[in-house]
């Protein structure tokens, strides 16, 4: 690294060097001296002077001229400095000149010297020295603890670069943009940082950037400038952040908040996004399913900011159950992650969380078709900031107010409610704590009488969730990040169907603890590292009673609407599953930072304990089992950037679950089943377009065994109803063509092309899964219209799921019912899915920090009638189609301060 | 702002889209069909014999003297499999089928091994196997042998599945809970029409020969009536009950006495492990060649008392003559039925 330095060098006399300068010096002239002598008896015999020459008590450090730094070359300035008798400098002449520029840095310097006075025989005197000043070049090797910061700011519309910009880090460094909206800050400590632009030109607006040490972050800020009102104040300030980003993982797509809000479909929802990604399969009306790359929806795993969750939406995937307010940012990662994250065999979503840290009050209000939500953040202190949020539906009473009918015939209605609290307190600049709350519950109720009772309906669910959470995280200077993330709470599931006489329970009550700690830093120039733990606990209590048949399960042969089979059973049980793993992951940077290898490995030992190993004979005490298995995960990603525009990748990853409570009945499921397991491949490419422009594809193979499934046996062993002998195969390619923000314009368009197919048993063949969905196609983009306006559309055709076709039909004598006779399983689709929807939205300015925004999403603007699920006539001689919601507007506005 | 009539229709049009359009109605007879089969008795042990008929119809009434053919399904259910009975018992010839007998009535004794095939015993095993699962019982503590019912007709094999209703004890509960059982449950029996009426005015049955006489068009209320049973046990009313035995009721008890309506009948509680009185709720079929019903079916469940159940009806817009039948159906698995001829004029 290169320093510039200056000097000053000493010709004479040499005192005690002033403040570590390394040689002061002085050189009283023998005019001086001779001044001094002469007001002296000038006698051969007259006493010895003592004289003491001035000392430098103050130095000050030249600036070495920014003119001269190209040169490389240091330069030396002899000056003649006149002091006083009280030590100050009183005049300061150049003897030897280097130039103008470090004339005039010396000269500048020398003024601010102070002296401690010369002296004769004690006594102050003015007196006049010489003094050599020397700027030097001075190459010597740092090493680094900090990164360095630049970029751009400019337009957002224009791309236009705006000037006088104040580029804030929360740190306390900042920089004002020139001319070319160019910024620089050096020495910036590693971690998350906040950036906050402000200026005359726009509205203070921030984000966060991750800086690593020794590295640069490049960063393009693109924002919207104030503009003159014509009485319309309604200009928003936006900050669109494209400054390259750290990837992750091999294949995961983010979406910030503030894009993810503008998604026709969405309703302002940010997680909602997710459904509009690669690789995900498109749920059924009014389901929320999450189904990744082929897999189930309960192989998916959700965790917002560590804290596992058990679902990403309310029931009827109307709405998440995060508040958007609240969220940072979502990143779904459909498979081949690294081992910080496992237990799952499908993939992953992760919500982070938006940074407590503004100053002062803030909220929103916000009200739609569906529901309404209220949000609140306070900055308590200046360390101390809490928010609250909450949601609750209301359709239910929208739809009984606007329509006599029964509704619950024909849909299902959630009630939902949801709330989150945050408190966050900042120990030190770069370390914090926060404690949260999260909460969720969903209840839906369908109820559809009949004249005879034994064709009477009725279903009952019910779905609460909440979690305690602590969240430690501190930013060390070396790069290093430390997080720790305890929490506990409760996960309940009801389930009440009825069908004429015969009843279906399902509940499972459940106490859950989970903690996450893990370490990430740099460990050597080209290696960074990952280590920590990955725990968590489910107790459960369940019960069931019913038909061993219902609910129905993934690879169940039957027709929407059947009855369940009328034998019934009972069973109430006790689980635990728990497991805690180690995880340790590496990133070994090498080929000039173009070749990233990441090998990682998670060692998780499992207990699966239940209370009943068997039904137990009247009277007779309960005998459990506890399964323990160790597993052992190594994950691998290697990434290679050929050019700073292409690069390639793949992955391979193995990954385990846990049985599902509700499957280790000893009534109506199996005690003994075992750790399903995965396998995941994949490879792909990047192609940066253009700085804003990409386009990714990745293709895939996942295998999946050990799958719970029914037994086939006609004569099943007790405590068998399910077996582990499924296994499961999916494979395929997502492309993702994605433009960030360009002026008023972002969009992507996603597209799937994927099989997934089950075998439920050594003896069976290949089927497809349920939730199979070769085609997935999605085009999603909004458009800034100026003065507030904004206008969004989304394209989405899908693939229909699979089912299995009725070929007959026998009469069941006994109950007065046609039941059916099936073809070959899932051998028949339900038509494709097509809907275009719109979005249009304006924002009303209220003030300088608040607005209004009044939007209207339109679903399925084209009124496509679109098949959900496949039904027949009583006699199964016709078959029709349940569609789904024609065109379907949501009005909604929202208040944001 | 959105209208109120807006949002109402824009609701309501997302609502009602979903519903599919199958015009279906079952209780229209025009081709041949089974409505129903009856086991007499309605409820026995294995081995025992029972007689099994058939109510074969088509657009032109009864379907009589049809070489129907009866077997018994000796193929168990897989758990896999959610429909009734196994996928075998529709298959004609299949090497699970046991023939009980060949056309309109057929008689045998149900397979001693029933209850371990389709009750609560351990089922059969060869070898060394291990015994597997005992089939579980319905909500009336019932298991059930298939009987398969292949009727040929001039449109092809009509086929049916039955199930009848076999005495197999109590599978779960104490040892006291199983002699209690035992000797407080008693065998179904089949249900019977008692009556029919149209809007008061009753109708004659088919047996006896009669012809009933409706307007064209007419808009009538049909009202099936059955036997009121007892509910409470009072010893000489002619129904031994639950809580009556050869000891304490000789009277009604030396030979079991049913009843024809909404019986009482002991049940095993698999929640509350413990055993329940419970009463039999009754359903009724709607059947005619012609004119049209307010519903297929209609009935009573086993909490309500009512021993009527009724229907709209409207007589077809021309004169011509309507084959009508009433199923009555409870909950342990009995049937009985009864045909009308109307002269709509």
């Amino acid at each position: 690294m290169r320093t510039l330095t200056s000097r000053a060098r000493a010709r004479f006399a040499p005192g005690r060097a002033p403040r570590g300068v390394l040689v002061a010096a002085l050189l009283a002239t023998a005019a001086t001296m001779a001044s001094a002598a002469a007001a002296q008896p000038a006698a051969a015999d007259a006493p010895q002077h003592v004289i003491v020459p001035p000392k430098l008590a103050r130095f000050v450090e030249a600036e070495f001229p920014a003119s001269e730094v190209k040169a490389g070359k240091g330069a030396t300035v002899t000056l003649q400095i006149a002091i006083d008798a009280g030590g100050r400098v009183v005049d300061v002449g150049v003897q030897g000149t280097a130039g103008a520029a470090f004339d005039a840095a010396a000269v500048a310097a020398a003024r601010q010297f102070v002296f401690e006075p010369a002296t004769v025989d004690g006594k102050p005197i003015p007196v006049k020295i010489t003094y050599r000043y020397v700027f030097k070049i001075e190459e010597k090797m740092v090493k680094r603890t900090t990164g360095d910061f630049a970029g751009v700011v400019r337009d957002r519309r224009t791309k236009q670069p705006i000037a006088n910009v104040r580029v804030a880090l929360d740190a306390g460094q900042q920089a004002l943009t020139d001319d070319q909206g160019k910024f620089a800050i050096p020495d910036v400590l590693p971690g998350d940082h906040t950036v906050t632009l402000s200026g005359e030109a726009l509205a203070t607006v921030g984000t966060t950037e991750t800086f690593e040490v020794a590295k640069r972050i490049d960063a393009v800020y693109e924002v919207d400038p104030k503009r003159a009102k014509s009485g319309n104040a309604d200009e928003e300030e936006e900050i669109v952040v494209t400054a390259p980003r750290i990837k992750k993982q091999i294949v995961s797509t983010v979406v910030q908040a503030e894009q993810a809000t503008r998604i026709p479909g969405t309703q302002g929802d940010v997680l909602k996004v997710v459904e509009n990604l690669p690789g995900v399969a498109r749920a059924a009306a009014g389901s929320g399913a999450l189904v990744v790359w082929g897999s189930a929806p309960t192989d998916t795993r959700v965790y917002v900011e560590g804290v596992r969750v058990p679902r990403l939406y309310h029931d009827g995937g109307y709405r998440s159950i995060v508040s958007s307010d609240f969220v940072k940012s979502v990143e779904l990662i459909p498979g081949g992650y690294g081992p910080l994250y496992g237990r799952g065999l499908g993939g992953l979503v992760t919500v982070g969380l938006r940074p407590l840290d503004e100053p002062g009050f803030h909220g929103s209000v916000a009200a739609d078709t569906i529901d309404a939500s209220a949000s609140v953040r306070e900055q308590v202190t200046d360390k101390l900031h809490v928010a609250v949020a909450a949601r609750k539906s209301y359709l239910d009473t929208v739809l009984s107010d606007v329509t006599s009918e029964n509704v619950g015939l024909y849909v299902p209605v959630p009630r939902y409610w949801d709330g989150q609290a945050r408190v966050v307190y900042q120990l030190a600049a770069h370390e914090t704590i926060e404690v949260g709350v999260l909460v969720s519950s969903d209840r839906t109720t369908r109820n559809n009488p009949a004249a005879d009772p034994s064709l009477s309906t009725s279903s009952t669910s019910g779905t609460d969730f909440n979690r305690v959470y602590a969240r430690y995280e501190k930013h060390t200077g070396d790069g290093a990040v430390v997080v720790v993330t305890p929490y506990a709470g409760t996960d309940s599931t009801s389930l009440v169907d009825t069908y004429g006489s015969t009843v279906t329970e399902l509940t499972n009550d459940s106490w859950v603890y989970g903690l996450r700690a893990g370490w990430q830093g740099p460990i050597e120039k080209h290696l960074r590292g990952s280590v920590g733990i990955d725990g968590e606990m489910q107790v459960s209590s369940l019960h069931r009673a019913g038909s061993i048949g219902a609910p129905p399960r993934e690879g169940d042969v039957y027709v929407f609407g059947e009855p369940p089979p009328s034998q019934i059973n009972y069973d109430n049980w006790k689980t635990v599953v728990a497991s805690v793993a180690p995880y340790v992951e590496g990133d070994l940077s090498l080929a000039d930072d173009r070749l990233h290898v990441v090998p990682g490995l998670r060692l998780e030992p499992y207990v699966v304990s239940t209370n009943k190993l068997t039904p137990p004979p009247p009277g007779s005490p309960n005998i459990g089992a506890t399964q323990e298995n160790t597993v052992v995960e190594p994950r691998l990603s290697v990434t290679y950037a050929f050019t700073p525009r292409v690069a390639a990748k793949a992955a391979f990853g193995i990954y385990h679950q846990a049985p599902q409570p509700e499957d280790l009945s000893s009534v109506f499921g199996n005690p003994l089943l075992v750790l399903a397991t995965a396998r995941h491949y994949l490879a792909g490419a990047v192609f940066h377009l253009t700085e804003l422009l990409t386009i990714e594809t990745t293709g895939f193979y996942a295998n999946q065994e050990n799958l719970a499934t029914r037994s086939e046996s006609d004569s099943p062993l007790v405590a068998q109803a399910l077996l582990p002998q499924g296994i499961g195969r999916s494979y395929g390619t997502q492309f993702l063509l994605r433009q960030q923000q360009i002026g008023p314009f972002f969009g992507w368009i996603s597209y799937s092309i994927m099989r997934s197919e089950r075998k439920d048993a050594p003896d069976l063949g290949w089927r497809l899964f349920d939730y199979d969905q070769s085609h997935v196609f999605t085009a999603v983009g909004s458009y800034d219209l100026g003065h507030g306006f904004e206008s969004g559309l989304r394209f989405r055709f899908a693939t229909g799921y699979p089912r299995t076709p009725v070929v007959g039909a026998y009469y069941d004598a006994g109950t007065a019912t046609y039941e059916p006779i099936f073809g070959a399983h899932n051998s028949i689709r339900i038509p494709p899915f097509v809907s275009l929807d719109a979005r249009l939205a304006k924002r009303f300015k209220l003030g300088p920090k608040s607005d209004v925004e009044v939007y209207l999403d339109v679903q399925n603007v084209t009124n496509h009638a679109n098949p959900e699920e496949i039904v027949y006539s009583p006699t199964y001689t016709q078959r029709g189609y349940i569609t789904g919601f024609p065109i379907l507007p949501v009005v909604g506005a929202r208040y944001a301060w | 702002m959105v209208s109120r009539d807006v949002l109402r229709a824009a609701l309501l049009a997302s609502l009602f889209a979903c519903k599919p359009n199958l015009d279906e109605t079952v209780s229209l007879v025009a081709v041949p069909q089974v409505l129903a089969v009856q086991a007499t008795p309605a409820e026995v042990a294995p081995s025992a014999t029972t007689t099994y008929t058939a109510l074969v119809v088509d657009g032109s009434g009864d379907l009589v003297g049809l070489p129907i053919q009866w077997d018994f399904c000796n193929a168990r259910n897989p758990l896999a499999n959610l429909g009734p009975v196994s996928p075998e018992c529709s298959e004609p010839g299949d090497a699970n089928l046991a023939p009980i007998g060949s056309g309109a009535q057929a008689t045998g004794a149900v397979p001693d091994v029933a209850c371990r095939n389709f009750g609560p015993e351990v089922p059969q095993v060869t070898g060394n196997e291990t015994p597997g699962r005992p089939v579980d019982p319905d909500p009336t503590g019932g298991y059930y042998q298939p009987v398969s019912v292949f009727v040929p007709t001039s449109a092809g094999t009509v086929t049916s599945v039955y199930g009848t209703r076999i005495t197999c004890g109590l599978a779960q509960g104490t040892s006291e809970q199983v002699s209690d059982f035992l000797g407080r449950y008693h065998a179904n029996v089949n249900p019977a029409v008692g009556s029919l009426t149209a809007s008061g005015t009753a109708l004659q049955p088919d047996a006896n020969g009669a012809t009933n006489t409706l307007a064209a068009g007419q808009k009538v209320t049909l009202e099936v009536g059955w036997a009121a049973c007892p509910l409470s046990d009072a010893c000489g009313d002619g129904v031994c009950g639950p809580d009556e035995s050869v000891t304490s009721c000789a009277a009604d008890c030396t030979t079991p006495q049913g009843c024809s309506g909404a019986e009482r009948y002991v049940n095993f509680d698999l929640g509350s492990q413990s055993l329940v009185d419970a009463r039999e709720g009754m359903h009724v079929s709607w059947f005619a060649t012609s004119g049209s019903f307010d519903l297929d079916r209609t009935g009573r469940d086993g909490t309500d008392t009512a021993t009527t159940s009724d229907d709209g009806w409207t007589a077809p817009a021309q004169g011509t003559t309507v084959h009508l039948w009433v199923v009555l159906r409870d909950d342990r698995g009995g049937v009985g039925w009864a045909g009308y001829v109307v002269d709509v004029q």
